[in-house]
């Protein structure tokens, strides 16, 4: 073998990096060539020279309670993303709301012949049919709604649920 | 950021914090300034933690980062050195420091001497303590550059002892 591949596989060996099996084959060789294991001598004490030196250079003021102030902050880390999702969503929110509020539909240009009763009027101009059209089964649901009564003792009749409402909403049209 | 990655980076910063430090520390000759950097390179790898694509270990990803972050640590040096050289009398480089006849000294300030990229592997080898696989996957180059410019390096100290 030349030289300069024995010393890499010498600097392998002195690093740790060569398997137990090849570790074996490479002694085995070294035995058979007893003039390479200068070389050999050569590299792997520069190794351990070297590592000495920066192990001894390198020792000194390393302080983990500087560095440790790093992990809270995953905590930390993880709140701000949770407040930062809270506040995109109550933002979303708000804005929907006032999106909304102001999307209202315009009133009909022309009133219905029937007025409707005095106390739901606000109510009604905006769930009424165009005039011509009929009406879509949420604005009969609404209109229907507005129109019940509660009984006399205040309570809704439970039977006359909304699809009944409904139908009889059809009938009067 | 989940439990499981709590763990997983609570795990890494244990294993890699003093060698981190050290491996800082070789290019800063400051250990402020090192611990400074080590913490910043926590930081930067707890903000990419999900980008990590999973080539390679994650100890080999860390000191990727660190590289990173240690070469802009030395732009900045540079261009602070700049400007001092600039405003008063020259000063001395950043590692212009002068050997002792001690043998420490000697191979240390050897090690300084070398080329960069050389430097660079003696650095992730005996101070961060990295193997070939990860010092290549830090450096993205393959492992016969890392075993040459490794072998090329100790050579080189060896020369420079000598001498």
């Amino acid at each position: 073998m030349e030289r300069e591949r024995i010393e890499r596989l010498a600097m392998d060996e002195a690093l740790g990096e060569l398997t137990e099996d090849a570790a074996a084959l490479f002694h085995a060789w070294l035995a058979e060539h007893p003039q390479a294991k200068e070389w050999v001598g050569g590299i792997q004490s520069t190794c351990d020279k070297v590592r000495t030196a920066v192990e001894q250079k390198t020792a000194g003021e390393i302080r983990p309670e500087r560095v440790v102030r790093v992990v809270p902050l995953v905590r930390r880390v993880q709140w701000l993303s949770l407040t930062r999702w809270a506040a995109v969503v109550t933002l979303a929110l708000v804005f929907g709301l006032q999106v909304g509020r102001q999307a209202r539909p315009l009133p009909p240009a022309h009133e219905p012949a029937a007025p409707a009763p005095a106390v739901h009027a606000q109510g009604l101009q905006w769930v009424r049919p165009a005039p011509g059209s009929a009406p879509s089964f949420w604005q009969a649901q609404a209109v229907a709604l507005l129109h019940a009564k509660p009984q006399a003792d205040g309570v809704w009749d439970a039977r006359e649920n909304l699809w009944e409402r409904y139908r009889q909403r059809v009938k009067e049209q | 950021m989940d439990v499981n990655a709590q763990a997983e980076f609570q795990q890494l910063w244990e294993q890699t914090c003093e060698r981190l430090v050290r491996y800082l520390y070789c290019s800063c000759r400051n250990w402020s300034d090192a611990n400074d950097l080590a913490q910043d390179c926590y930081l930067g790898a707890l903000r990419n933690w999900g980008r990590f694509d999973g080539t390679g270990s994650r100890q080999a990803w860390l000191f990727a980062i660190a590289r990173n972050r240690q070469v802009d640590w030395y732009r900045r040096q540079s261009r602070s050195q700049q400007a001092v050289a600039a405003s008063g009398p020259a000063s001395a480089s950043l590692f212009d420091t002068q050997p002792d006849r001690d043998d420490l000294e000697m191979i240390w300030h050897a090690v300084d001497n070398l080329e960069q990229e050389q430097r660079e592997i003696i650095h992730l080898k005996f101070a961060a303590g990295l193997s070939y696989e990860e010092i290549a996957g830090a450096l993205r180059i393959p492992i016969g550059t890392v075993r040459s410019r490794l072998h090329r390096g100790l050579k080189a100290v060896k020369e420079q002892i000598r001498e």
